[in-house]
């Protein structure tokens, strides 16, 4: 399903709402509408949330700690200090991160692939822990922009294509992440950030040359103009994460016709007391990236 | 296996006597008494009139046709007036001397139009009090036809959802839902043959061309042990049989689509045959684009509807019927489509005076396929859901209080439920498919409508279904151990060759309904019947998308199963009886009902199952209905006050909660004014409580900190409500041209329809739901969705040649 709704939005500029808003703006002109209303649901008793990653390109890795919020709220996240943080590897490696700012914690030093990171942090009486697998990086062959007339509902521009092939063995995990003039590039006109992945082994294509959407899903259903600076990330990561992230873009882009009933994201993080408020939430990555940087519109062709 | 022997044994006697009556030609008279038969049609069309009752006055008895507008009386010789009625024609009146067994064919005419109170005889047989049947909604096309319709195109499905006890999840989704129960528990069959997907264009428009259909009947309870297969009730749509009298044209231009039907006689009065299409028009608008790319873009759909029928000789007749329908669209790089495809041969064969017999066989697909480019870089998805059943089914009138229904069904089905081709830019394949499911659904069923006494009528029978999973296939076993709302993983399974059985279930069904009259104006119904169903949508969205897929019941999977009783009070006014009112109370309860864990993975996943949670429901209402049906004004009020619930373990904490599908309140007017033979006035007043529906309570921040989600810890199912929906249409039908028979060119009819949809412009909720804000990845705001924000104006030209 995620790799069909991927295609068709790759496919077609117009994304993700293809069907709802050709039909409803082609066929039935200006039938239906949206508007903002005023919600108070009950949220739950806070919990401890986790938001960390090791990356293998990055020389500081950083843990945040916050506590889940009401939905609707307008405040800043709910730091959680003074907790005491350490990440280990399953070859003897172990740092302790130091809280730099509010909830935020780092320690210098550099993932490698194909090592676990255990994660371990004690806050008031409880300790916690989560795991996560840096796995093998994939790079692509190129990077490359077609220019595109005028069409769709879009105006002229610069179409990116990544090329590149899944190498043999199953349970590759990808994510791209795209920056553009500095900034997360992001399906904006969408009013939300969907994060692009995809995995080799739901639909089996193991082995064979990328698909969307890593293919065309960096433009984010939008065009790149000439000279546009573009940072790409192609990332892989273990299967806990797509699950942890196929979640959040389920429940970040739920609504309208086909609206599912919202669900809890997962979570990786154990330990705990028994009450559920002891519990904590949110997810322990490692992420292996291949970086591509160029200028609208140059080719890269990757060694 | 002994409830499958009582059942054979019975059949087989009674096919014995059956067989006994036919080999004599002109069976003798038993104790002095006579049977009179044949068939009630419209005298223009040639149409079988259903449900027409035929009235012996001196004896105080009758009868009524079946589907094909059969029916068959015995009475002891002697005179008798009998008469022929069928609401909205004038009644038919004769004499007859019945010394021998008698075959009377009646044509009925229909009524011009009703702007002057018609004159029904005093004895007018009231059907709703008089009927065993109970829980049951008939409506004429012409009925249809006067109801204020979105953008002006009758349908026959948003009429249905007008009824009592009938609630969707909101305007512009598929279906409709039954006491409580999902759209995949209605079995809808056009003439006969299942339809998966009643919708067009997502759920705005039904499958049904109303130029073609007859009539349309919707049992929500006490369900004939003739029918099966599915929880909450029937739609029985049964298309024109075709004009066997003479040529005729109809047809309509609207907003959305045209129609066109046609209709002849084969040979006349001996056969005849109608063909009705329709398609839509919305894309032909975007080929005057200047941009290039909307040019390529497709959006329509089309449907063709056809049917013919033919008498051979006196005691046979053949019927045949398709329909093709097709959503398409697409741009020049992306293509999506989905239809159904269904085809009925029908042979009604009259054995004697006093035996019917109707052996049914049809094939009926529903399919979709995506697909996006050619060759290299492209990719193919297909899936589909094809059956095919054969069943005779017969009707003996031993004497004139019993009327006895036997037969049998047998059904085959082929469930693809995805098979996903891609061809990556260097051309080398890849992709997967779930492997296709076989199954067989069989039924043995038996009923009699027996008059106990004047007063007091029986309907009883067993229906005894059984459910075979075939092979090739391979069953498997899930974890369900560990956290229930998250995906289980295979333990081990077990792989199946061809024709294998991988499993079986058999569901003995009872069906009983009992009627009593108080008094002649006024009767007491009470019914009870069991269902099931064996194959099941899976669909986690709120309305049902044409990509959902079908799943047969395996080892995981059981038999859905529903019990219902209700009890009603039935109840006509006025002087001729005009005012019909009803009220009942029902309760339903449902075992093995579907629901899916969190972020379920619902397409092409060949381990479905393992995302699959079972539970139970249970739903319970009264409905109140007033209709007119005859004369100037007609139309009826509705109220249903009701509650539907689930509970699945690993849902809302395992207790309780609201079905999407539950609006406790649900009150709908409908009327129609014949202001003057040219202006007719219609007009719709819908009030429903809101749909349950869940809603995100936290959030929490991922990501380095860039992006918020929503989540829900407390885990708590459909527990906000939307806002009521409150709407009104308008309609307004003026007769145009006049027929002039002078010239071919003016011969015909014409209506104009003029139709406001939502007049208030009301904004009423589909649903709300939590949306990103867009400057701010972390925060979220609260969002109403309303599928009409305004007034849907609509206008259709009809014509009748």
């Amino acid at each position: 399903m995620k790799f069909i709704k991927n295609h068709i939005k790759s496919l077609s500029p117009q994304g993700r709402n293809f069907r709802l808003r050709w039909l409803l703006l082609l066929l039935l002109p200006a039938m239906s509408c949206t508007k903002e209303i005023v919600l108070e649901p009950e949220a739950a008793k806070p919990q401890i949330s986790v938001d960390g990653a090791i990356y293998n390109n990055k020389d500081t890795q950083t843990v945040y700690l916050n506590r889940t919020q009401p939905i609707y709220t307008r405040d800043n996240p709910y730091m959680v200090t003074g907790a005491s943080l350490s990440v280990s590897d399953d070859s003897g490696g172990s740092w302790l991160f130091t809280e730099t700012a509010p909830g935020t914690y780092t320690a210098a030093f550099r993932g490698k692939s194909l090592h676990t990171y255990t994660l371990t942090f004690t806050s008031g009486a409880y300790t916690y822990s989560a795991q996560a697998y840096l796995p093998r990086t994939v790079k692509p062959d190129s990077l490359m922009f077609d220019f595109k007339e005028k069409g769709m509902g879009q105006d002229p521009g610069f179409e990116a294509r990544l090329a590149g092939r899944d190498p043999r063995g199953s349970g590759e995990n990808y994510r791209t992440k795209v920056w553009r003039n500095g900034s997360e590039y992001a399906d904006t006109a969408q009013k939300s950030n969907e994060i692009q992945i995809l995995n080799d082994y739901s639909i089996n294509w193991d082995g064979l040359p990328f698909i969307p959407p890593m293919e065309f899903g960096i433009n984010q259903f939008k065009r790149f103009k000439k000279d546009d600076i573009v940072r790409l990330w192609l990332m892989t990561t273990d299967k806990s994460t797509y699950q942890f992230l196929d979640a959040c873009n389920r429940e970040m882009n739920n609504g309208g016709l086909f609206a599912v009933p919202p669900g809890n994201v997962p979570t990786n993080i154990t330990g705990g007391g028994t009450d559920i408020t002891t519990k904590a939430v949110g997810h322990f990555a490692a992420y292996a990236v291949s970086e591509v940087n160029v200028v609208v519109p140059n080719k890269v062709i990757l060694p | 296996m002994r409830y499958i022997l009582a059942l054979l044994i019975t059949l087989t006697s009674l096919f014995a006597s059956a067989r006994t009556g036919n080999a004599k030609p002109a069976p003798p008279a038993e104790d002095g008494k006579f049977s009179l038969s044949g068939y009630v049609k419209d005298s223009k069309s040639g149409e079988a009139l259903i449900g027409a009752t035929v009235y012996i006055k001196a004896l105080k008895i009758g009868t009524t046709t079946n589907v094909y507008g059969f029916y068959s009386i015995t009475l002891p010789a002697g005179v008798y007036d009998i008469t022929c009625s069928y609401v909205g024609y004038t009644t038919w009146a004769q004499s007859v001397d019945l010394t021998k067994n008698h075959k009377q064919n009646i044509e009925l005419a229909e009524v011009e139009n009703q702007t002057e109170e018609v004159t029904v005889t005093a004895d007018r047989p009231i059907d709703n009090v008089k009927k065993v049947e109970m829980s049951v909604n008939k409506l004429e096309m012409r009925t249809i036809e006067k109801i204020p319709a979105l953008l002006g195109e009758v349908d026959v499905v948003r009429t249905i959802q007008l009824l009592p006890g009938v609630s969707t999840v909101g305007e512009g989704s598929s279906g409709f839902n039954v006491r409580g129960g999902s759209t995949d528990q209605n079995l809808v069959l056009l003439d006969q043959a299942p339809v998966f997907n009643s919708s067009h264009l997502f759920g705005f428009f039904s499958v049904f061309n109303p130029d073609a259909v007859a009539n349309l009947k919707l049992m929500k309870g006490g369900i004939p042990a003739q029918y099966g297969g599915r929880l909450a009730s029937v739609l029985d749509v049964r298309l024109k049989e075709g004009n066997n009298k003479k040529v005729s044209v109809k047809g309509g231009l609207g907003i959305i689509f045209s129609r066109l039907t046609i209709e002849a006689p084969i040979k006349k009065d001996k056969g005849s045959f109608i063909i009705a299409g329709r398609r839509s028009y919305g894309d032909l608008f975007l080929k005057l684009s200047s941009d290039k790319d909307l040019r390529k873009t497709s959006l329509y759909f089309y449907d063709l509807t056809a049917k013919a029928n033919y008498s051979i000789g006196e005691k046979d007749k053949v019927f045949l019927s398709g329909y093709l329908g097709r959503d398409v669209f697409g741009s020049n790089s992306f293509g999506f489509q989905w239809g159904n495809t269904t085809t009925t041969a029908r042979w009604n064969h009259v054995f004697n005076d006093k035996l019917f017999l109707n052996t049914i066989g049809y094939w009926s697909k529903y399919d979709y396929k995506l697909g996006a480019g050619t060759g290299d870089g492209s990719f193919d998805w297909t899936a589909s859901i094809i059956n095919t059943s054969f069943s005779p089914e017969f009707t003996w009138y031993p004497n004139p209080q019993n009327q006895i229904t036997f037969g049998g069904q047998s059904i085959y089905y082929t469930i693809k439920p995805g098979a996903f081709l891609a061809t990556a830019s260097d051309g080398s394949p890849g992709g997967n498919s779930v492997p296709n499911q076989y199954g067989a659904e069989s039924a043995l069923f038996i009923a009699n409508e027996q008059t106990i006494s004047p007063r007091f009528t029986a309907q009883y029978g067993l229906r005894y279904s059984m459910f075979n999973r075939l092979g090739k296939g391979t069953a498997f076993n899930y974890n369900t151990t560990g956290v229930l709302n998250t995906e289980h993983p295979v333990i081990d399974s077990v792989d199946y060759s061809g024709n294998a059985v991988m499993k079986t279930y058999t569901v003995p069904e009872p069906r009983l309904a009992l009627k009593y009259d108080v008094n002649d104006k006024s009767s007491i119904k009470a019914s009870y019947n069991r269902m099931s169903q064996y194959i099941h949508l899976i669909s986690s969205t709120t309305a049902a998308t044409p990509l959902d897929v079908y799943t047969m019941s395996s080892n995981n999977t059981k038999a859905e199963i529903a019990d219902q009783v209700a009890l009603g009070y039935f109840r006509n006014f006025g002087l001729n009886s005009d005012w019909e009112a009803s009220v009942e109370v029902y309760y339903k309860d449902m075992q093995n009902q579907i629901d899916y864990v969190d972020h379920a993975d619902l397409l092409v996943n060949p381990h479905l199952e393992g995302s699959l949670l079972y539970g139970k429901g249970r739903s319970y209402g009264a409905e109140f209905y007033l209709k007119k049906a005859t004369g100037r004004l007609t139309g009826w009020v509705s109220y249903t006050l009701s509650k539907t619930e689930r509970q699945v373990n690993g849902i809302n904490n395992n207790a309780w909660y609201n079905a999407k599908m539950d609006r406790p309140h649900n009150l709908n007017v409908v009327g129609s004014y014949d202001i003057t033979k040219k202006y007719c006035l219609g007009a719709n007043v819908v009030y429903t409580t809101g749909t349950a529906v869940g809603l995100s309570t936290d959030r929490l921040i991922f990501d380095g900190q860039t992006k918020g989600v929503p989540t829900s810890p407390a885990n708590k199912r459909n527990s906000f409500r939307n806002p009521d929906t409150f709407r009104i249409d308008l309609s307004l039908t003026i007769q145009g041209h006049k027929r002039k028979p002078e010239h071919w060119y003016t011969d015909y009819e014409s209506t104009w329809v003029f139709s406001v949809y939502n007049v208030l412009g009301r904004q009423n909720a589909f649903g709300v739901y939590t949306e990103q804000v867009a400057t701010n990845p972390q925060l979220y705001r609260a969002m109403q969705f309303s599928v009409f924000g305004s007034q849907i104006p609509g206008v259709t030209w009809n014509f009748t040649f």
